[in-house]
Order: structure tokens, then sequence, then C-alpha cells
């Protein structure tokens, strides 16, 4: 009945189609912001335990602590090794002459804790140990040096330290949108020019057979430092994102927009096709097809649209990642989540139902006697 | 089974609805009677009362006292799904505007009381392709209902309402949305395809010109039958030229 209506059909599937793109994509955006966030906790693996300052509540907003904690976290009961990590903000010269900023990152000398080593895209971590060697981002460098080539041993300005570049690997950008490279954290330091507080966080491994989270709340006892288990930390930032950043409330209007224009398009849809339709049911009905074989009808055909639609939609947003997930922008290594595309899934396939339940009403109270009515 | 059994027998049947505040008595202890292999006309003025008495004897309308039998059943001791399923089973439906599905072919609406009876897709499609073929539908038979005339929507009409071998035929003013020739050939055809011995085929009308057609006509006029005659079909003969 309902693919009788081309017109009605075509403006249904539309509706979800473009209420899953919507949907799907702002929530994909939303959601690799967040994982984003957390890119560093990711990155260093080998690490199940973070050490800050008690203030510091995210990456990105650091507050360096002297060399000296590192060897107080190592004293700790349960500690396997203790190694820091330095973080601040640098500036890279470009071959026209203007400065942009990156997110350095200075992983601990000897052992290379933190560096990217399983999204290496060109090269090896192990580039770092040569003299003033860095791993950047791809898509930053790129962004940063078009006129240079994606090759190795480029040479380029950061903090008027002249640093090889010594491979390339794939990150998000920074919270802050600054391109991520990697050095040792003697490097780093003095790109950054700082000179006392060398260490941003320590990063801690469990003695095997302990738990991080009890290990985390010894070294919060005897240093009085704030320590955290990496997927507890990692959990902590995304909170902190979701509270202040405001991400929440930017991308959750835009769902919140597809969310309405959904339900409202499918709902008034759905709602005047069944009272359209409702000498049709009743014919049916006076045939002698009962409720539930009309309702098993109108519910197989709202499954077609459901599904139409969300696989326009969400195709649509997939094609959306496809493109710009890979390039130099700001959308650079955003994809959609397996958990979106099915959350969506669910969504539109409950907004559809639901909006059947509401229309049905008519075609259940549908008296089959207006049949004989002309 | 008594020969009263296969046909339909109203006894003191009321009918009343509420209306502005106001009952109005629709069916005044109403008798009515129509036997198989016969086609009987229900005539009389609008609204006298013959929807009503169909849309009961279908059992798509309670009663408010009196006794309705349909083919040896006793409609009001029957239960909700057992008289959906009678239907089903037992009785077919011409309506005045066709109420064909729109989205289905000519044959898959014919098909659709046999499906609903739970006959495999293919089998319900196949019966229904023949169908249509013996009312000279052969060549529309993956149509929709708009691609067809009027004239030819009526015949799959009648074809849905005779796939499933009724004992009870209903029709509802099957002529009045057609021109006079389309209508008197409808009439032809549920005189020729549809009687046959043990069906009872119930017309309503108020078109004059298919009179002719019955073997019985009940007249009704306020709520009551007020005249009943038997009589044997005559041959209508269409006028020639154009109508």
């Amino acid at each position: 009945m309902l693919t009788h209506d081309k017109a009605k059909y075509l403006a249904l599937v539309a509706g979800i189609a473009f209420a899953s793109l919507l949907i799907s994509q702002q929530a994909a955006i939303f959601w690799s912001a967040l994982r984003s966030s957390t890119y560093g906790v990711q990155s260093a693996s080998a690490a199940d335990i973070w050490v800050m300052k008690p203030n510091v509540e995210i990456l990105d907003l650091a507050d360096p602590m002297r060399e000296a904690v590192v060897n107080q976290v190592r004293s700790v009961p349960g500690v396997q090794w203790a190694v820091p990590y330095y973080q601040a903000l640098g500036m890279v010269r470009t071959r026209q002459g203007s400065f942009r900023p990156v997110l350095v990152i200075g992983v601990d000398d000897a052992t290379l804790i933190g560096a990217p080593a399983a999204r290496m895209v060109a090269g090896d971590v192990h580039a770092l140990d040569q003299p003033n060697a860095v791993i950047f981002d791809v898509s930053g460098y790129q962004q940063n040096f078009p006129d240079l080539p994606v090759e190795i041993g480029q040479e380029v300005e950061i903090g008027q330290t002249r640093a090889v570049v010594g491979g390339f690997c794939k990150a998000p950008p920074a919270w802050g949108g600054q391109t991520v490279l990697y050095a040792k954290r003697s490097l780093a330091v003095q790109m950054s020019r700082e000179t006392d507080n060398t260490v941003s966080f320590v990063l801690a491994k469990a003695v095997e057979g302990q738990s991080p989270e009890r290990v985390a709340g010894e070294i919060e006892r005897q240093t009085g430092l704030k320590a955290r288990s990496s997927r507890g930390f990692a959990a902590e930032i995304i909170v902190w994102m979701l509270r202040y950043s405001g991400v929440a409330e930017f991308f959750g209007v835009t769902i919140l927009m597809g969310v309405v224009i959904g339900v409202a398009v499918v709902g008034q849809t759905f709602y005047l096709f069944s009272v359209e339709n409702v000498k049709q049911f009743a014919t049916l009905k006076a045939i002698g097809i009962g409720n539930r074989s009309v309702l098993g009808m109108i519910f197989l055909q709202a499954s077609v649209v459901a599904v139409l639609g969300f696989a326009f939609g969400v195709g649509a947003a997939s094609v959306f990642f496809a493109f710009f997930g890979p390039g130099t922008g700001g959308l650079r290594g955003m994809n959609m989540p397996v958990a979106v595309f099915v959350g969506t899934g669910v969504f539109i396939y409950g907004m559809v139902v639901a909006s059947c339940f509401l229309s049905i009403r008519r075609v259940l109270t549908a008296d089959p006697a207006i049949v004989f009515r002309n | 089974m008594e020969p009263e059994d296969q046909g339909v027998h109203c006894r003191e049947l009321e009918r009343s609805f509420e209306s502005g505040g106001v009952r109005q008595h629709v069916l005044k202890r109403l008798r009515f009677d129509a036997e198989p292999g016969q086609l009987t006309m229900l005539i009389g003025p609008s609204g006298c009362g013959k929807t009503t008495l169909i849309s009961i004897i279908a059992g798509l309308l309670g009663t408010d006292g009196g006794s309705v039998r349909v083919l040896g059943q006793e409609l009001g001791r029957l239960r909700p799904e057992e008289l959906l399923a009678f239907r089903l089973r037992r009785i077919g439906f011409v309506f005045q505007q066709y109420n064909l599905i729109w989205g289905l072919t000519a044959a898959e609406n014919v098909a659709v009381p046999l499906v609903a009876a739970g006959q495999p897709w293919s089998e319900a499609l196949a019966k229904g392709g023949e169908m249509l073929r013996q009312l000279g539908l052969a060549e529309h038979l993956g149509k929709l209902p708009k691609q067809l005339s009027s004239g030819q929507q009526q015949r799959v009409a009648i074809a849905r309402a005779l796939v499933h071998d009724p004992d009870l035929l209903l029709c509802d003013e099957p002529t009045a949305a057609l021109d006079a020739r389309s209508g008197h050939q409808v009439m032809e055809l549920l005189r020729s395809v549809a009687v046959r011995p043990g069906r009872v085929v119930i017309v309503v009308s108020h078109d004059q010109r298919v009179f002719g057609f019955a073997d019985r006509i009940a007249e009704m006029d306020d709520g009551v039958v007020v005249r009943v005659e038997d009589r044997i079909p005559t041959e209508v003969a269409y006028p020639s030229g154009p109508s």
C-alpha cells in the first residue's frame, strides 16, 4: 500500500535517510573527538598507570613536575617500572617563515615508552635514537609543510631547534587542533625551552599480578600525587570533555535535530498513510483478515522503509568519512565506529516502529463496516 | 442439514444508532430471507437501512435484538475470531468502490483471501490468475488497479469475492460507480458466474436497470422489508449506442 504512493514513499525513505545521516555522522564525529582526547593514553599502551599533579584533569592541561617525582613513583611497592613523559606546545617554523603550533610529546629517552609504535606509517620509533630526530603525524606534517615531500630525513625547525624527520605516524590532532609530533624527552624539553619542570606525567607499570587501580591508590598515598590506571584516566578525560568542553551540547543539539526531523517526518507520513488507507485496511478486516495480520503488513512495510532509509543515510555518512577521514583536514582520523552504526540502526528502527504504533491506532479502531459506506 | 440452514434468515431484527444525542431506529423488527441458488436484490431509498442490514449479515455489525442466521450459523453466538474465520472462508464481498488494494496487481488482489486463509502465495496467485481468466481479464493479471478501467476493476473485485468459493456473496451497489454498459456487464457476470446451487447472492442496488437479474427482490423502507417479490429473471438487453 505504501509503495503505491510514490511521493509519500520517497519522502519517508528520504526523511529516514536524512535523519540517519545526521545522527550517525554527528555521533561518529562526537565519538572520534572524544576518543582523540585520550589518544596519548592509548598510544602509551605499555604503561597501565598515569601519575600527575593533583590538579591535572586531562592530558592537554598538564602541570609539569620536577624530575624527582619519577624516582618517588619507582619507590612505591607494586610499581614494576616508571618513566617520565613530557608534553608541551612548541612552534614550528614553516618554509614560508610563519609559525604553527605543535604538540610536542617527549617520550622516555631510554625506553621510548609512549612512542606510537603501533601507528607508524613510515620509519620506526627507534629512529628517535638518532640525534634531533622527531616523528611527525603525517597529516599534520602535510598541513604544516605542504611544499615538503613526505620523506624521512627532511629537516624542520621547531622552537629554534633543528629537527630531522625520522618517521611518520598516524595521530589525530590534539584537542586544540595542533599537530602532534614525538621526540625523545630531552629533545622535546629543548624544543619547548623548559628548564626546571620537565615531567608532565609519570608512566608506570604495575607488578605482574597486581591491579593498576590498587597500585595507583598506593602511589597516591605515598607520594601525594594523583595516580590513575590508564583505563580510569581515559574515562576521566572523557567525562571532563563531556562536562566542560561544550562538545556534548554542540553535538547533542545536532543529533537532536536529526531525531526531531526523523520523528516529525516519519511520524507524520505514517499517520497520513494510515488515515488515507483506513478504508483499505477496513476492507481487509471485512474480508476476514485479523488485526494481527494487518499490523504485520504495516510493520513489514515500515521495516522495509526503515532499512532502506538507514542504508542510504549511514551509507552517505560512511562515504563522508571515507573521503575526509584519510585527508589532512580537521576531520582526519575520524571514522564510523561500529557502535554508532549499530546504535543509529537501532534508534532508526525503534523510531519507525514507534511511529507505526502511534499511527496504527486508526487501523486497529477502523470499523470494517465502513466498507459499505460511500 | 435443513434447507433453511443454507440461506440467510433475519428475524425480528433491530438496530439503532445514537446520532446527535438522538437514538435512531434503523432496523425495526425486520424479517428478511435470502435463499441459496438465487440472486436476491435488496432495494429501497437511501437511509432505509439496506447498508445496516448487509453489514449485520456480513457479521460486521452487531444487533440490538432479533436473530441473524447465516449459512446455518447464528452470528450472535460466534466469538470475534470465529466470526473473522467465518467471513474469511464463507463470505465474499463486492463493494461499490471496488476497494482493491492499490499497491497489488489484479492477480495479487484476487489472491488476498486465499493467502489470508493460509494458502501458499504462489498457489494463491495461480488460482487468482485462473479466476481472472475466467472473468475475461487474462491480459490484465499483472496490472495495478489504477491501470484498469472501472468495469475491469469491478470484475477484479468480483474475482476476489469468488476465488475462495464462498457460500454467501454480498454485493453493495456493484454497478453504482459504473456506466450503464459496464454495469450491465458486471451484473451479467454476477448472474452467470456467481449464482449457483448452494450459494446465496445478495445484491444491494438502487439501479432499476439491473432489477431484471434478480430471482427475488426485497424492498425496504424505513427499517423494514415492505415487499418481497419472487420472480423469474428476465433477459435484460442492453440498448445499443453509447451509454
